[in-house]
This record gives C-alpha cells, structure tokens and sequence, in this order.
C-alpha cells in the first residue's frame, strides 16, 4: 500500500513544553487512522502541523512522497478543531467561497457534496442558524472541496448527539469506502473511534507511545478463558461438547477458548468431570477502555 | 493571488456589512447636499468653488470611521472565524493571503467612501450660483491621495488584526490612531506642511485645498504610499511567523 502521509521526529515546542515530541507516523492509502489521546495531548497539535497551518519546531512530514506541502495541501482536507464558517454567509455561500479560492469555476460540487454530506436543505440558511451538528457536516463539507484523497478530522463527533454520532460516523466510513479518503481522525472518545478506525495512535504527553492495527486491537482485548497443561485434543471434544467453537491452540499447549469469560467455571467442572485438571485455568483480554487508558498514561478520561 | 482576491471579493459582497458601510456613506451624501443648499439659501452671497467648501470634517472622518470599520470586519473575521485555517490549509500562500486580501479591502472600501466623495466634488462644483467650475485636475488629484491614503490606513488595519485578531480591539486601534496622531501631530509642530504630511486627517487638506504646492502634494503621496508598502511588508512578516 502506498504511504500517503508519512511524520519522522515532528515536534512542536511551545516555549519550555514540547507538546509534540518526535512523533514518527505511517498512515498508509485507504486507512482510517484513529488518533487518542487525553486533553492536551497534542492531538490537535500534531494535526495543525500536518494541515500546514502551524509550522514544527523540528522534524518534517510528507504526503504522497512529496516533502514540500505546498504541493500537496491541495490534495487534503482539514478540519481542525471547530468549522470555520463565516456565520454571515448561507451554507452555499460558505462553499462558494472556498470554490472560488481554489479557483474551482464548476459550480457543480457545491450541490454534489452538500448533499453527501446530508445538508443539502439547509443550503439557503446562513451558518449562524445551523446546529452544531450540521455545522460540523458543513466543515466536512468545506474540507471535501476540491475531493482531496485524505481528510484530517479532529474531534469530529465533538458535542453531537448519539444520532449525530451515527450519522458522521456512517458518513466517514462512506467517504472512506465509496471514495477511498484516507482518514486521520483524533477523539478522545474511545468506543467511536474503535468503530472507525483500521488503525490507532496513542498519543501521551506530544509521544506517540503505540501504533495497533485494528486486528491487533481485537485481539489483545478478546475475553478469552485459557486452560493449561491438559491434552489440547482431549479438551477439545469437551468443548465441542459444550458447543464452544471457537478455540485456539498456542504455545505448544495452551488452549484459548473465545467466549463468555464467566464460562470459565463451567468450562472446568466439565473437564473435571472427566477427570481432567487444568494446571491453570484463567481469563485473558483487557477491555478497550483498560487497554487505551494504560497506554495514554493512565487515569481516567471521561470523554 | 487571483483567487484569493475573487474569494473575498465574493465574500464581501454578500455580506451585510458592505451594504450598511454603502448606506451610511451615501446617506451621509444627502444629509451634506441638504446642508449645502440650506446654507447657500440663507446666505447668498456665499460662493462655493470646487471640492474644497464642501468638504468638512464630518466626511473626513466618516472616511476614515468607514475604511476602519470595513478593514477591521474583513481581516479579523478570517481569524475570529478560524476561516483563516481554513484558507491556509487549503494550500493559499500566506503571502498571497495578506496582499489578495489587502487589495480587495482597499478597493471595497473605495467604492464604499469614494461614491460619497465624487458627489462631494461634483455638488461643489456645479451647486451654488453656478460659481464653480468643474475642475478635473483638482478632481484626479483628489482620487489618487484617496487612493493612496485608504491603501495605507487598510494596511496598517490589516496589521492590527494579523497582531491582534480580535475584532473589536482591531476596530477599536484602527479607528483611534488617526486622531491621536493627529493630536501628536498638532502638539509636536505648528508648522503646517510638517503637520499635513503626519497627520492623515488634515492631509485631506493637501488634497483638496488649492494652495498647496504639486511638490508638497506629491511628497504626501509618495509618503503614504511607502508607508502602505511598509505596513503591508509587516503584515506578511508577521502572519508568516504565527501558527494559525
Ligand atoms: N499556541 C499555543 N501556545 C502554547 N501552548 C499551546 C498552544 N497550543 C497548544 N498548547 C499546549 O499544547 C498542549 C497540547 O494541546 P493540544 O491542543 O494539541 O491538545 P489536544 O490533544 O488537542 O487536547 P484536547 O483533547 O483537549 O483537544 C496543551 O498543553 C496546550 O496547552
Ligand atoms: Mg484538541
């Protein structure tokens, strides 16, 4: 897959903080990365550098290759931390605009992604009536001009409602599905942006302290029940018994069995009753929340 | 640079601000036409020759209060509205930004103040007795130090709001300025062409009056126009610097 935005050592020091410290990151084509982090982070930080609007104390970053962004900031879209609308223009009007500024003469995409992005009714109000959350439709829609191949979102789900959330969520994995946008999307809101997200950043303190796959992810917070130093084939028929299905052998012996961790009881009274005594029967998988709160430095983030 | 000045552009017009500042100017316009003929009515005898008798401080200062004010909405609205990011991170030059920006302000606000002048002159020149002539010289002169003198006081507008970006307090600096320079201006020196070429708001007089000399008029001219480059240079020197 083709790197579409690459960062090596970005830092951004503010007077005696470094908010963003050495952050080395791949987002490759078609990924929907997912960056989180706690308050003050360096989530928006970081994306002001990569969206051309802060400039990094050191490091440097490219898009599709290329290190001089003025050729390639044409190719993304931002929307860093709130839309910026002009409150006295309509919707429409708002999109002019930036048509105008990239020079785009075919009036045609204002309609087209107005109503991709689901406002196409609320095109005559001007942006000072909207609600929060078809503003934040409309910057999407602002960041979608000129269809750029990757879109830089943070906090997009800020102060939506549950129906909100859904509806910008469906709407990024069909940007990111029908379109092929390439999406950095930061949120402290952890179980949104397991939704999303094909890739995670966690971000401590300005260092991105782990990179995880969406497969990666699953797996180390899968509820498992794991049983060992018994005959894997011999456990096996008792689980099958059992309808459990879904098993693993690993390590030379030890078997994973993915259910219902409150299973692990039943699991061994029925290989007790066959005369079989696991050395150890225990339960593995953290919960997302477990995971990603350890690795942002610990405490608790209520989003 | 194009697109940025036919993106404001577009801006401008669609947006409320323009067509108040428009109306006040104009307005302004009648209620001096209305005072003009009442005055002539009563005293007779008055002439009134060119631009010069019709022009009073009232309009001095509502050129500046309407250049100001329209400045000060432009350039700050783009930061207060994080527009800015926005415009930036579209991948617009900062460069191009400031001096599209710039030029669009400077010429809106032309149209804004400039209808209002232009019927100034005209009304002094063909109102009244029928004493005036109509003097096109006098006329030109008169544009190009409006001209001029809007480019600078909209750079230097400009500047405020790149340093401070706060709407209100950028109106606030750009409107005061010009008088408390003139109060230095006034306290500093009694000599009148040191006066005329510090103090933006009597410099109005270089323009119209026609006594002064081309050589001063030109030496004002020349000042206000480096001081707009000068000021426009700074803009961009410091809205390079600044992370948005
Ligand atoms: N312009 C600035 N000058 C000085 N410090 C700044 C500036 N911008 C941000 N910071 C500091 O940098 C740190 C990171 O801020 P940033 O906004 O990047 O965090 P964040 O991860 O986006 O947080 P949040 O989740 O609250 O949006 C904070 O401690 C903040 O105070
Ligand atoms: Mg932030």
């Amino acid at each position: 897959m083709a790197s579409v935005l690459r960062t090596d050592s970005l830092t951004k020091v503010y007077g005696k903080n470094t908010v963003v410290d050495h952050v080395s990151m791949n987002i490759e084509q078609g990924d929907i990365y997912g960056l989180i982090g706690r308050n003050g982070a360096g989530k928006t930080t970081l994306m002001k550098m990569i969206g051309g609007v802060a400039a990094p104390t050191s490091g440097a970053y490219e898009f599709f290759g290329e290190k001089d962004n003025t050729k390639t900031l044409s190719r993304i879209g931002c929307l860093i931390e709130s839309p910026s609308l002009y409150p006295e223009l309509t919707v429409w009007e708002n999109m002019m605009f930036y048509n105008k500024l990239l020079g785009i003469t075919d009036k045609k995409n204002i309609d087209e992604i107005l109503d991709y992005v689901g406002i196409s009714e609320a095109k005559k109000k001007k942006t000072k009536q909207l609600s929060l959350g078809m503003k934040q439709r409309l910057g999407i829609g602002i960041a979608l001009i000129g269809y750029p191949d990757m879109l830089i979102l943070d906090e997009p789900i800020n102060g939506l409602d549950p129906t909100g959330i859904v509806d910008i969520r469906n709407l990024l994995l069909k940007l990111n599905k029908e379109k092929g946008v390439t999406l950095l999307i930061s949120s402290h809101i952890l179980g949104e942006l397991a939704r999303l997200a094909t890739r995670f950043g966690v971000i401590d303190r300005g260092v991105l302290a782990d990179e995880i796959t969406y497969e990666e992810l699953l797996e180390k917070t899968r509820k498992a029940v794991r049983i060992e130093g018994l005959d894997p084939r011999k456990v096996a028929v008792t689980l099958e018994e059992m309808k459990l299905n879904d098993y693993k052998v690993i390590d030379g012996g030890k078997v994973m069995v993915y259910c219902d961790t409150g299973l692990s009881g039943k699991i061994n009274r029925a290989l007790g009753e066959k005369g079989m005594y696991a050395e150890s029967i225990g339960t593995v998988g953290q919960d997302l929340e477990t995971y990603f709160v350890e690795k942002m430095g610990g405490g608790v983030q209520n989003a | 640079m194009h697109n940025v000045i036919s993106a404001q552009m577009y801006k401008c017009f669609k947006t409320k601000g323009f067509y108040i500042l428009l109306m006040i100017a104009l307005l302004s316009t009648v209620f001096d036409l209305i005072k003009v003929t009442t005055t002539l009515q009563s005293n007779p005898e008055l002439k009134i020759e060119g631009f010069t008798s019709t022009y009073d401080a009232l309009s001095g200062g509502l050129f500046l209060l309407l250049v100001g004010i329209y400045a000060a909405l432009v350039f700050s609205s783009d930061y207060t509205s994080l527009s800015i990011r926005q415009i930036i991170g579209k991948g617009t030059k900062r460069t191009a930004y400031i001096l599209g920006s710039l030029l669009t302000v400077t010429v809106v606000s032309l149209i804004i103040s400039s209808a209002a002048y232009v019927a100034a002159f005209l009304r002094g020149t063909f109102i009244g007795s029928g004493t005036g002539t109509f003097d096109g010289l006098m006329m030109i002169r008169f544009l190009v130090v409006i001209i001029v003198f809007g480019f600078m006081y909209v750079a230097f507008t400009a500047l405020i709001a790149n340093i401070t970006r706060k709407t209100s307090l950028t109106m606030l600096i750009s409107i005061f300025t010009p008088t408390i320079l003139q109060l230095v201006a006034v306290s500093i020196t009694s000599l009148a062409k040191i006066d005329v070429l510090y103090d933006p708001i009597t410099m109005m007089d270089v323009a119209t009056s026609v006594k002064t000399s081309t050589q001063d008029y030109l030496i004002a001219v020349i000042i206000y126009f480096c001081a707009g480059i000068l000021l426009t240079y700074m803009s961009i020197i410091v809205g390079k610097k600044k992370d948005l």
